[in-house]
């Protein structure tokens, strides 16, 4: 574990209540990984707090969305050539104690991308209606593409390996790339694979995404994914 | 009749093709995307069910289009498809521009820590 060089990524845009703790959490569970928060443009102290926490900070000079925000952290991640990549959102809904069950399955080979799953195991999470309506529907059509089964693909949490850190830094969908990404790491031949983890409900601000952005969200995805199956695979 | 449905039929037909290979070829963004393959179909649906058209024309009063006005709607419709094209590119341009400063901006502050240490410690 320690001859591999891990980067967790922190994607932040106003979180500055949040995220020292976020980075200092991440610390006391991994004291041996390099954090990078990215800001994506935010307009409070996010970028200064992170610092002052020890963090590595990206600050983008204004907000280029999730998605971007990400790939500049996949695109660090590539050039210091570390091993291993994981997403852990700055809100402090991905518990970074949970981290080394994301990794697991990438240390033993087993995958190249690990992607946490709400759903998977007995943890009870619930989330609104229409959201698990999305979430079924997604889970439906990435497990019929990729033939593997996927029960959480608008989960953030993921670990990704070399591999997909090459692939994702190359190119990596604009907004609401959760699950399009997916697609495309298939399309790739890259292996993935859920683990089931617990999340806490968000604590400081709320989820980006409104009623009509849910629905665009669902068009968006469904149109992106279908595209996708005609794109060429490089 | 059935010559105007095909015509706008091939019409719209053709803005779609168009519109999908453009996505295919990561040239236009999805957030312009949705918006005009939304577009297209209603035009396809007014193409092949005229009579919808004829309704709308009863509500508003309006019954001729004129060549010209015809012509004029293509071209237009032609110039702001090339547009979402163009800015698409544009954001992901700028999107890398942002990226690489962001980027860049770290290594400078790292850079600029580490010297300091070294005078420290040869002090």
């Amino acid at each position: 574990m320690q001859s591999k060089k891990i980067l967790i990524v922190v994607p932040a845009f106003n979180e500055e209540k949040s995220i020292s703790s976020v980075v200092q959490d991440i610390r006391k569970h991994l004291p041996s990984v390099d954090i990078l928060v990215v800001n994506d443009g935010s307009s409070d102290r996010t970028s200064e707090k992170a610092v002052a926490a020890g963090a590595f900070v990206v600050d983008l000079p204004y907000n280029l969305g999730i998605g971007a925000t990400m790939q500049t952290g996949y695109m660090f991640a590539e050039r210091e050539s570390y091993d291993i990549a994981v997403q852990c959102d700055g809100d402090g809904q991905h518990p970074p104690y949970q981290i080394k069950n994301l990794i697991t399955p990438l240390l033993e080979g087993k995958a190249d991308i690990a992607a946490g799953s709400r759903f998977l195991g007995n943890f009870g999470y619930r989330s609104s209606i229409p959201r698990q309506i999305g979430i079924i529907l997604f889970s439906g059509i990435l497990t019929a593409i990729t033939k593997t089964r996927f029960t959480d693909p608008t989960c953030g949490f993921r670990a990704i390996n070399k591999r997909a850190i090459k692939s994702f830094s190359a190119y990596y969908p604009h907004d609401y790339p959760e699950v399009e990404v997916l697609v495309l790491a298939h399309k790739k031949g890259l292996k993935m694979r859920e683990v089931p983890i617990r999340i806490y409900k968000r604590k400081e601000g709320s989820s980006s995404i409104g009623f009509f952005g849910s629905f665009y969200y669902t068009v968006k995805v469904l149109l992106a994914i279908f595209v996708d199956l005609f794109k060429s695979a490089s | 009749m059935l010559e105007v449905q095909i015509i706008t039929g091939v019409i719209s037909v053709f803005f779609l093709a168009t519109v999908f290979e453009a996505i295919r070829r990561k040239k236009l963004m999805e957030k312009y995307a949705v918006l005009w393959i939304f577009s297209c179909l209603i035009m396809l649906v007014f193409s092949i069910f005229p009579q919808l058209l004829f309704k709308i024309s009863e509500i508003l009063g309006v019954f001729y289009l004129t060549v010209l006005v015809l012509f004029s709607v293509l071209f237009l419709l032609s110039i702001i498809l090339h547009f979402s094209i163009s800015l698409s590119q544009l954001s992901e341009n700028n999107k890398k521009l942002a990226q690489e400063i962001g980027l860049m901006k770290l290594k400078l502050e790292k850079n600029k820590d580490e010297p300091k240490n070294k005078q420290n410690t040869g002090a």
